[in-house]
């Protein structure tokens, strides 16, 4: 069973049987369209909350991506380098984009729930 | 979107399909529907696509000197078409720029219709008067007209399917004045895709029912609705310039590459510069590269360099998916462009290896029949 939590700029953490995953959501996915290339950090890397990690790219626009917590990586998706358009078909499943170990696990608790980010994103709909 | 920003009779038919809509030179148009851009892109690359282009803008110039107005404001030499005809061409200003590119029609030597871009809607239209010194009569339609383009090999079977009559002996570059459902309908064989395809100029109430027609009649032909994020990479692959990216105020039809499109046995408005750059060459020229995949697109601004020196700027680049590779234009040192060149390009702050290439990246089609 998976627990997910959102930040305003799109990206999320999801809880996977004691793995943290990170990547960005399926609204984010959708906004960005066709996502052609992905660029991100290298394994053992730390990054501290609202730092950019990496990028994304559409055919229409290239976005960073900021980590939602402090964070240290633990693994790359290594897939998404050929298969980038993995991130559109299933991003918050096959598409995510780093493992991470929490540095600060109660920075969790400031982060959006599923119900609130999905508001938030109506609300700005 | 604010008050001002206009919406097209197909507004409610986009939205219906689910288009991500955006403000586009004062208009909501579609960037892309759920079927995304790649997909969209290869539909008009290896089927065919429709477009609602009502953004565009549409002039009409009326009177005996209508042809003498024409070729003074033009840099193209409209005698080399003929009643019926369409040529691209542009409005060069004295100082060296461009106000605008466009398509001219000649319906006959003192009645021409212009399409002009959305975004350059007005300064063409203040443009156009300022040098009106022939006494005709200049109108702007560009409220009342829609545009509706069917792009991609199968466009005739599409169009004759919606009951257009005889579109298998009609030639690129050439258009039809015909009325369908009591509306004026421009039948225009025109495109910015580098593919076979019509452009349909009609009235704003006859738009709604000639989409549905069309879609109706394509649905066979797997006849796709493409946005404006598609429309851009088709463009940028066949080579064809968009006017605030290689082309604007300060760049030169020379520079462009675009000396085909002047009429050097004729005069014009901005002339004198032209034939100055054509005599000494110039500063920059319009060019290409090629970047893997891989790598990343280079993006307007990003710097170019030959060996660690700066040589020239982007000014549209995408992925290109027809290439599975990432393209650019680029204005370049003349002495660089040559096609297979070793460069570098930004992508994201660092320099990546780039080919420089001679656009279209990739090759017109427009006169391989299928039909």
């Amino acid at each position: 069973m998976a627990t997910f939590w959102f930040q305003k700029t799109h990206e999320y953490i999801a809880e996977i049987d004691g793995d943290y995953r990170v990547g960005i959501s399926e609204f984010a996915a959708q906004e960005l369209g066709d996502i052609t290339f992905i660029e991100l950090p290298e394994v053992g890397a730390a990054i501290a909350q609202g730092e950019s990690f990496g990028t994304v790219e559409s055919v229409k626009a290239v976005s960073d991506v900021y980590a939602p917590v402090d964070l240290e990586v633990t693994a790359v998706n290594e897939e998404l380098a050929d298969e980038p358009e993995k991130v559109n078909a299933d991003p918050q499943g096959d598409g995510w984009f780093i493992k991470v170990k929490l540095s600060n696990p109660s920075q969790l608790g400031a982060l959006m729930s599923k119900a609130d980010y999905d508001a938030m994103n109506k609300e700005a709909g | 979107m604010d008050a001002t920003t206009k919406k097209t009779p197909l507004y409610d038919t986009h939205a219906k399909l689910g288009a991500k809509m955006v403000d586009f030179a004062g208009y909501m148009m579609p960037v892309w529907y759920p079927t995304g851009i790649v997909k969209e892109h290869l539909a008009v690359r290896n089927s065919v696509g429709i477009f609602d282009l009502t953004h565009m803008g549409e002039f009409f110039i009326k009177g005996e000197r209508a042809f003498d107005f024409v070729q003074h404001i033009t840099c193209n030499d409209v005698r080399k078409i003929g009643n019926g005809g369409v040529q691209y061409t542009l409005f060069p200003t004295p100082e060296g720029g461009v106000v605008d590119d466009l398509l001219v029609y000649q319906i006959n030597p003192e009645y021409y219709m212009m399409v002009v871009n959305a975004s350059n809607i007005d300064k063409d239209w203040a443009w156009v008067n300022k040098h009106n010194d022939f006494g005709v009569e200049l109108i702007n339609s560009s409220d009342r007209y829609s545009l509706i383009a069917v792009q991609g090999p199968r466009c005739e079977e599409v169009l004759a399917a919606a009951g257009f009559e005889d579109v298998a002996y009609d030639h690129p570059f050439t258009f039809r004045r015909l009325k369908r459902g009591g509306k004026r309908v421009y039948l225009c064989v025109t495109g910015y895709t580098g593919e076979r395809g019509f452009e349909i100029i009609i009235q704003n109430a006859g738009a709604q029912p000639l989409w549905d027609d069309l879609m109706a009649a394509g649905a066979e032909m797997g006849l796709t609705p493409v946005g404006l994020g598609a429309r851009d990479t088709l463009r940028l692959e066949a080579g064809m310039c968009l006017y605030g990216h290689e082309l604007d105020d300060t760049t030169s039809v020379m520079e462009a590459n675009l000396n085909w499109t002047v009429g050097w046995d004729k005069d014009f408005l901005g002339k004198d510069v032209l034939v100055r750059h054509k005599a000494h060459g110039t500063d920059r020229l319009l060019f290409g590269l090629v970047v893997e995949k891989k790598l990343g697109s280079p993006r307007p601004g990003a710097r170019v360099f030959a060996e660690g020196t700066d040589v020239g700027v982007v000014t549209s680049g995408s992925y290109s998916p027809s290439l599975d590779k990432n393209i650019a234009f680029c204005y370049l040192r003349p002495a660089i462009c040559e096609a297979g060149r070793e460069l570098a390009v930004e992508v994201r702050k660092k320099q990546v290896p780039a080919t420089a290439v001679k656009p279209p990246f990739v090759r017109h089609r427009l006169f391989e029949h299928k039909y």
